[in-house]
């Protein structure tokens, strides 16, 4: 098709403002899935995605479209996904497309995540269709939330159309001004081939597919191409399109959106904003704003039967082949055995893979508290990252700590803006800035550590502002800090899994909580166990779980034996999901005590 | 050979303390009637099914066995006597409450063959009596203990519970030396339980009363123990003491897990691999017996494992342990092959030691006995 015809956009919404919802009702007005076909939200993924009602990213879907000026267009839908955690990809997707489709709800207003993504948009050069959703629910406030809309984003409030993707009002208008609007590609189809991968998932039969938007040439099977990162060559085995399912067609052209595969046997060789081009007559240049995503969160998984190993080892691999971000790495716990340093996007990208190892792979897994990456300057010069609290240089050996930093933005109702500023400041925030969008509603910027935030700061947001706040990050590089890593210490043994990084200034606090935590979690042994927290050599906290030293039913006879083995059954089982270290048994909670020592 | 446990859900009033199936006597006669006919209807089922089934022990317990006539009781005796054989060395005990209790009732139930008396003394002091919202007083006691001597009775055991609330060391060591002075054959001596929802429990959660200590507990423990030996008692189990040949034969049924049959409201009884239970409710349990059948609200069908367990679980209580060849015999391999490892820990641990003859807790693994057999589940 010309690309005068093509028109390629992207859905920017809020988590619940309804992106999944008007992805349907396009699906159903374009006639590309008959309503028979029809499931809600069928371009969710995964159950996960679809049980929580939370959207991370929709399939890509080609929709042929006649429009009332009698033409037919082709639309390619690209999703962007709608968390904190993946806001490369997020940016990558934005580049693949020319406009971009602004939904708010009517009932909700902007949120951070929106406006993050917005100015992604808005970078990226994209044409905005703001787009007012739910008008449709009996609560709505379409007036506020467009001059909210024109306040905060800048968009004139004229030009924001009203709909309700529910029952479809306002959508067929939607669909007219997004052809009269988004600008069609502008590509060359006589230039070498340069196409952006925007995303990626693992075919057990094709391998990995990698899906593309192209910029200039045409790709079709049999042609061979280069990933322009790392300079690898392969032969085109399939050229397709997203109908939402694959079809294959004969090849992908100059503003065309589809999926190639290339006999690649991973994930991590098709990597999300690498440019694929002619591996025979390559492109001088490859597409701007590629990079390799780092994980910025890491954490232990161990599985609580140590012979699960192998099915964890597996089940890990697999869940790699699709998703080139999540890293992850054998290592060894003292108190934990066997298992694996994972490293993640984001806090919810680990929940994600946890859940998923949990459902889809039946396993139990004990995970360690996340932390950060820290950069620390040894005291010969030597700089190391450590990922792992228990790979801290010796207190000696070190000069310079440093931690990544982010820059919070938060929207709160304006009667939440003291909680959330406490919470700021009992997270070492430091103010920035501090806008009304309305006189009901706040934008909040803070400065603070990463650290600090992969602990429930969302929960905690959440709760302290009645569930309306929202909340979105930037990484903004490293900064010099005053940490110590915290060790704990259960009747003498270093519990190497529960060592944690802290704020010297929080040592003392964190550890006296996690001790006090810990008594509470470590059930009575035979004999007295200490427990301290330490920073180095130094003592800064202690507890004593007392000895065991008596536990007897006294009374029991005939009709006391059904409840007798009940009781120590239970107390079995109890045992059962404990860890053995040195003498002492420890429950799998014991491990995310660390977690909780702020709450408190 | 079986045991016979027969229930009477009936009592003076309901001890503070108490959470098990009873209730105070009711002033309805025909309720009272409508039991007993039902339990004699019981009883006749089991011999039915099973005519050729003797039995070594019977066990009237309650609730308050004797807040009935003594005549009643005696029917009731009779009646077993009529549907089984019973063994030429039976065991026949009653539980009573002291004030329930008159030298000629007593003198009925000895001639009807009752050879065992168990009294529910619990404590010889008023203030704790008081407290436990026992119906009798310390004078009933001795009262009562008199007159089963008199009447007859060789085989006497008294009830004492400890670790009250408040109740100081020394209180204890005054109460088990009255228990002591007296001469009973047996004792059975338990710590308070707190069971949930009963008055005793509500006051110590509304801080009326302050729960004795674990410290206390203990030291009670360690004392009961040293005491009663000095005065020629044998703990068999981990709460029960006895005169040389002088253990509850009935209850060893119990921790040997034998077959027992159990008849009455709430009765449990264990018996051709099924353990099981009785209808809680009087009324309830009067209308299946009616119908002609089992009255039972829950039936477990046990297998091999859970007979094992059971086994180990209950025979562990014995002070002399389980029987290692009784064991093999019983289950077709060693209990030492089955938990080697738990076994070896436990015995590193001090808390089990093994003989030629048997498996058996020490004295630290009795007061951890939870502890120790919850690795053998």
């Amino acid at each position: 098709m010309k690309q005068q015809q093509i028109r390629n956009f992207c859905i920017i919404a809020h988590i619940d403002h309804g992106k999944s919802t008007l992805a349907d009702r396009f699906l159903e007005i374009t006639g590309t899935l008959q309503s028979r076909q029809m499931k809600a939200q069928v371009l969710d993924q995964m159950d996960l995605e679809r049980e929580r009602g939370i959207t991370i990213k929709l399939t890509p879907v080609t929709m042929r479209y006649r429009s009332k000026d009698g033409q037919e267009y082709l639309l390619n839908l690209i999703d962007t996904p709608g968390h904190v955690d993946f806001s490369y990809e997020v940016s990558r997707s934005l580049a693949a497309c020319e406009g971009a489709i602004l939904v708010v709800d009517a009932t909700q207003g902007v949120e951070a995540q929106t406006i993050a993504n917005t100015y992604l948009a808005l970078d990226a050069n994209l044409e905005i269709i703001p787009v007012i959703n739910k008008i449709d629910l009996p609560v709505a406030d379409p007036v506020r939330v467009a001059r909210e809309i024109e306040e905060v984003i800048g968009l004139d409030s004229k030009s924001i159309l009203h709909v309700s993707a529910k029952d479809g009002t306002g959508v067929p208008e939607l669909l007219e001004t997004l052809i009269h609007q988004v600008p069609p590609p502008r590509g060359d189809e006589y230039k070498p081939l340069q196409a952006l991968i925007f995303d990626s998932h693992f075919d057990p039969y094709k391998g990995a597919i990698s899906y593309i938007r192209v910029f200039h040439g045409r790709v079709r099977s049999g042609m061979k191409i280069m990933m322009m990162s790392t300079g690898k060559v392969y032969e085109v085995s399939e050229v397709g399109v997203f109908s939402p399912e694959m079809s294959q067609v004969d090849e992908l052209g100059p503003g065309e959106v589809g999926y190639l595969a290339a006999g690649i046997k991973e994930v991590a060789d098709t990597r999300v904003g690498d440019t694929i081009t002619d591996a025979v007559k390559p492109a001088a240049e490859p597409l701007p704003g590629y990079r390799r995503v780092l994980p910025v969160v890491f954490c232990g998984f161990y599985p609580v039967e140590a012979n699960e190993y192998d099915n964890l080892r597996d089940a890990l691999a697999k869940l790699k082949l699709n998703d080139a971000s999540f890293q992850y790495e054998p290592e060894t716990s003292v108190a934990l055995g066997f298992g694996f340093r994972c490293g993640f996007l984001g806090l919810l990208h680990m929940e994600i893979i946890q859940e998923r190892l949990e459902r889809e792979y039946g396993l139990e897994l004990i995970t360690t508290a996340p932390n950060v990456v820290y950069r620390v300057t040894k005291r010969n010069g030597e700089v190391v990252t450590v990922d792992n609290p228990a790979l801290w240089p010796d207190l000696g050996e070190i000069d310079l700590v440093e931690e990544p930093y982010v820059e919070a933005n938060v929207i709160t109702p304006s009667d939440y803006v003291g909680a959330v500023m406490d919470l700021f400041h009992e997270r070492r925030g430091e103010f920035m800035e501090m806008n009304y969008l309305s006189p009901q509603r706040v934008q909040i910027t803070y400065r603070l550590p990463l650290a600090e935030i992969i602990f429930d700061f969302f929960d905690r947001l959440k709760s302290c502002t009645r569930g309306y706040a929202s909340f979105d990050y930037d990484i903004s590089g490293y900064r010099a800090a005053d940490l110590v890593k915290l060790d704990c210490l259960v009747h003498g043994e270093k519990v190497d899994a529960l060592s944690m990084i802290v704020h010297r200034d929080q040592a003392q606090q964190k550890g006296r909580a996690l001790v006090e935590k810990l008594r509470r979690l470590i059930p009575r042994q035979l004999f007295d166990v200490p427990i301290q927290a330490a920073i180095g050599n130094r003592v800064i906290a202690r507890e004593t779980v007392k000895a065991l030293r008596k536990n007897v039913l006294e009374k029991c006879y005939g009709g006391d034996v059904t409840r007798k083995r009940k009781l120590l059954e239970k107390q079995k089982e109890g045992k059962r999901r404990m860890k053995q270290v040195g003498r002492v048994e420890i429950p799998q909670e014991a491990f995310l005590a660390v977690l909780q020592v702020d709450k408190e | 050979m079986t045991a016979l446990y027969i229930h009477f859900p009936f009592c003076l009033q309901k001890c503070r303390y108490c959470s098990f199936n009873s209730i105070p006597i009711p002033r309805n006669v025909m309720l009272v009637t409508g039991y007993l006919q039902a339990l004699e209807r019981e009883i006749a089922l089991y011999a039915s099914h099973y005519p050729n089934e003797s039995l070594s022990s019977i066990y009237l317990g309650g609730g308050t066995p004797t807040v009935l006539p003594a005549e009643t009781l005696c029917r009731i005796l009779f009646y077993c006597r009529e549907n089984f054989a019973f063994s030429p060395e039976i065991e026949i005990t009653i539980e009573a409450n002291p004030g329930t209790v008159t030298q000629g009732m007593l003198q009925l139930l000895r001639d009807a063959g009752v050879n065992r008396l168990s009294l529910g003394v619990q404590s010889f002091k008023s203030a704790e009596l008081q407290m436990l919202g026992r119906s009798h007083s310390v004078s009933d006691v001795y009262a009562a203990y008199d007159a089963a001597r008199k009447a007859g009775f060789d085989n006497i055991n008294l009830d004492l519970i400890y670790a009250l609330p408040g109740q100081s060391l020394q209180s204890w060591r005054e109460n088990l030396c009255s228990a002591i002075q007296l001469g009973p054959e047996h004792l059975s001596i338990y710590g308070l339980s707190l069971e949930e929802d009963t008055p005793l429990a509500d006051d110590l959660k509304k801080g009326k009363l302050e729960a004795c200590s674990e410290e206390m507990h203990i030291s009670m423990w360690e004392e009961t123990a040293s005491m009663v030996a000095k005065a020629g008692f044998i703990r068999y189990e981990i709460s029960n003491y006895a005169k040389p040949g002088k253990v509850c034969r009935h209850n060893i049924t119990y921790w040997e897990n034998k077959t027992y049959l159990g008849v009455g409201a709430g009765a449990h009884g264990y018996y051709d691999h099924v353990r099981y239970g009785n209808e809680n409710n009087i009324q309830k349990y009067i209308e299946r017996v009616e119908k002609g059948e089992f009255p039972r609200a829950f039936e477990e069908h046990q297998s091999q494992k859970e007979e094992m367990v059971d086994t180990i679980i209950m025979g562990l209580r014995l002070t002399k342990g389980l029987s290692r060849q009784k064991f093999a015999r019983r289950f077709g391999c060693s209990f030492e092959s089955l938990y080697e490892k738990e076994l070896k820990k436990m015995v590193e641990d001090g808390l089990m030691a093994i003989s030629d003859e048997a498996i058996f807790l020490t004295e630290r693994g009795q007061i951890l006995s939870n502890y120790v057999l919850s690795h053998f589940v």
